[in-house]
Order: C-alpha cells, then sequence, then structure tokens
C-alpha cells in the first residue's frame, strides 16, 4: 500500500517539473525512477525507453505505466500513469481560465504572439533532428521523401500512412533481408 | 475565445474520447509527433477550433509542463464540454498507451520476444520527420505572419539546432521577446526615428495593431 502511495507522488512530482515535454524530462524521470526510488535497473529503464519510442503515446506516460505495473501490477500501473496527468489539469485549466478572463489583456496577447513563432520552430527543429536522427541510408531516405509527398501533395491522412509504412517495415524485414 | 463553440454544437463525450484515443494510438515517438494528427482531427475534420484558436492552444500546452499532447487533449476536450469533456479526451488520449504497454510490460516481463514491434516502427521511423515537417509548413500560416515573426522562428531554430538549447527556454525567450518588441518600437519612434523606410512603418502599425 506504501508503495503505491509512493509511485503515485513521485510521478504527481515528475508530471509538475516535467517541463519541455518528455524528451526533455527522460534524465529526470531516469534520475527519480532508476536512482532515488531503485525501481528499474539502469538497464531496465534504457528498454523501457526504446519500447516508448516504438509504442503510442508520450514517453513520460510509457514509463509511468511501465514502472507502475512492474512495482505494483495493474494498480500500480494505473496509480504512476494518473499521477503523471494530474498536474497538467490543474495546470492548464489555470492557464485557460486565465486566458479566457483577459482574452484582451495586451501583456498576455504580447507573450502568445511572442510564443507562435516558437511553437513552430520547435516543430521544425524536431523535424530537422529527427530526420538525422533517424534517416541514415538511402533507403531510409527514399521512404522519407515518399512520405514527405505523399502528405504534401495528396493530403494522405497520416493515421493511413503510419500503417502502410509500418506494414511495410515488417514486410521488408521478413521478405526482403 | 469567447464563442468558439457559439456556431455549432458541441461535441460528444464520446466522440471526443474517440477522435484523442485514435491520436493516441496511432502516434509513435511521443511528443511533437502528434501535432499533425491533432492537428488534422481537430482543426481540418472536427472543427472544434479554428486556426487562431489553434495557434493559442499551442502557444498554451507548449508553455506548461507536462506532455503536450495530454495538455492539448485537456485543452481541446475543455473547450468543448468543460471539465467532463477534457476527462474524455485525456483518457482518450492515455487508454492506447496504457493498453499497449501493459500487454508488452507482460510479455517482456515473462521473457517473450517483441522483434516484430522494431520491424514495425523501422519502417515508420524515417517518416516521422515527414510528418513534422508537413505540420510546421502547415503551422507557418497562421502562426508566422509577421516580419518579427521570422525572426523569432529563426531565432528558435538557431537555438535548438546550433546551441541545443533547453526547449523551456526558448518557449520563454520568445515571451520575453513578445512583450519587449512593441515597447521598443514605440520607444524608437517617441525618439524621433526618421520614418523614411515604408516597410517599418507598415510592420510598425501591424505591431501596434496586434498591441493594442
Amino acid at each position: 500500500m506504501q508503495i503505491l502511495l509512493q509511485l503515485f507522488l513521485t510521478f504527481v512530482f515528475i508530471g509538475i517539473l516535467n517541463f519541455g515535454g518528455g524528451y526533455a524530462m527522460i534524465a529526470f524521470i531516469q534520475n527519480q525512477v532508476v536512482d532515488v526510488h531503485g525501481w528499474l535497473t539502469l538497464q531496465e529503464y534504457t528498454d523501457m525507453l526504446a519500447i516508448s519510442q516504438s509504442t503510442p503515446g508520450p514517453v513520460a506516460v510509457n514509463t509511468a505505466t511501465y514502472t507502475g505495473f512492474k512495482i505494483g501490477g495493474l494498480p500500480g500501473a494505473l496509480l504512476a500513469t494518473f499521477g503523471l496527468v494530474v498536474p497538467a489539469y490543474f495546470i492548464i485549466l489555470g492557464l485557460m481560465y486565465i486566458l479566457r478572463h483577459n482574452p484582451d489583456n495586451p501583456l498576455l496577447r504580447q507573450i502568445i504572439s511572442g510564443v507562435r513563432p516558437m511553437v513552430v520552430a520547435l516543430t521544425a527543429g524536431s523535424a530537422i533532428l529527427l530526420a538525422f536522427e533517424n534517416i541514415g541510408s538511402f533507403y531510409e531516405l527514399v521512404l522519407f521523401l515518399l512520405a514527405f509527398l505523399l502528405l504534401r501533395f495528396f493530403k494522405l491522412n497520416p493515421i493511413i500512412l503510419v500503417s502502410v509504412f509500418g506494414i511495410w517495415g515488417i514486410a521488408y524485414a521478413n521478405i526482403f533481408v | 475565445m469567447t464563442n468558439e463553440v457559439a456556431n455549432q454544437p458541441a461535441a460528444r463525450l464520446w466522440e471526443l474520447f474517440n477522435v484523442f484515443a485514435q491520436i493516441g494510438l496511432f502516434t509513435i515517438g511521443g511528443g511533437a509527433v502528434m501535432l499533425p494528427f491533432i492537428q488534422k482531427a481537430v482543426v481540418e475534420d472536427k472543427r472544434w477550433l479554428n486556426d487562431e484558436e489553434f495557434a493559442d492552444m499551442l502557444a498554451i500546452t507548449n508553455s506548461a509542463p507536462g506532455a503536450f499532447t495530454i495538455n492539448a487533449s485537456i485543452y481541446i476536450g475543455y473547450t468543448q464540454r468543460g471539465l467532463i469533456g477534457s476527462t474524455a479526451a485525456m483518457l482518450g488520449m492515455v487508454t492506447p498507451s496504457i493498453v499497449i504497454i501493459l500487454i508488452l510490460a507482460y510479455l517482456i516481463l515473462q521473457g517473450q520476444s517483441v522483434e516484430w514491434l522494431q520491424q514495425f516502427f523501422a519502417g515508420v521511423r524515417p517518416i516521422v520527420a515527414a510528418l513534422l515537417l508537413d505540420a510546421a509548413l502547415k503551422l507557418r500560416s497562421t502562426m508566422v505572419k509577421t516580419k518579427f515573426d521570422v525572426c523569432l522562428l529563426l531565432l528558435g531554430l538557431a537555438m535548438l539546432l546550433l546551441a541545443s538549447i533547453n526547449t523551456v527556454l526558448v518557449i520563454i525567450c520568445g515571451a520575453i521577446l513578445g512583450v519587449l518588441y512593441p515597447r521598443i518600437r514605440r520607444y524608437r519612434q517617441a525618439e524621433h526615428l526618421p520614418k523614411d523606410d515604408p516597410t517599418v512603418s507598415k510592420t510598425d502599425a501591424k505591431a501596434e495593431k496586434e498591441a493594442d
């Protein structure tokens, strides 16, 4: 029982300080889960990250579910994940409340107008970083260009795109290699 | 912001859950990767938010701690159905991850192989960059309008790619410059800056309009 409470509180803590999204916080989550509490070994944590990156969902959510399951079974998985999400509720609804009650506040508008281009920079920046990280061969470059073409000029649904390329990945590994 | 749901009926709860469950199910790698999916579902298909509201949502959810996608589901759910809506959307977002991770954690702790998953991912990995690039190009029209916006975008990219600066600092930097810029403009105008450059006064008028 005590360990469940500890799981919950640790992931509430991670949820509050999880600034900058999943990847920025990998080191922080590692510190809490591996170094402070010893719930996972470093090897387990690294394996878990690899799984996180190959499964849907935010890395922080996946880490919470995996760690919680290993330590406390199904209740542990649900409590850890719930703990991670709770702070986001208060923070987002609080920010929305401020914005909705001061829709024309010049200072707020100026802050938002400055943040907007930075969000585009973050998106384009992660596209470029991921391209460098994940496109290492001619084959991968072809996949990238084909996907970009289908998205940009044929407006293909991203969900269909991911399914098709994923199934192609399995077929390619089993048939051609 | 105040009348965003006035012109259409609010989304049903299962619809919110369902849309975000699909987004949650198909976005591999986390974080910014989900952005194009959310954009397509929420702005293009369901029209829950218009481009401007979507841009506000991105600015706020990226400035707050926590996973961007969880924040976005809470925000968008709230605009449709208040607190219950945000819960439905958030649960939709995390349910696929939780189910899949539970199954995999079970298999892995039993010592079984999950090689097919890595093969699936090998096919998806190169196209994630294409998804993000497409999203950034779509965002550009609403999020980057003035010359000042372009400067901020380039500054942000330089900070991220050349200096590997933390994303939080990039956001904070944008907020501070957004606040300072109209003040500097006004100050320079007051300081009898010659107004012979037509492009300057044009962007000036825009910036003043935004500020007021």
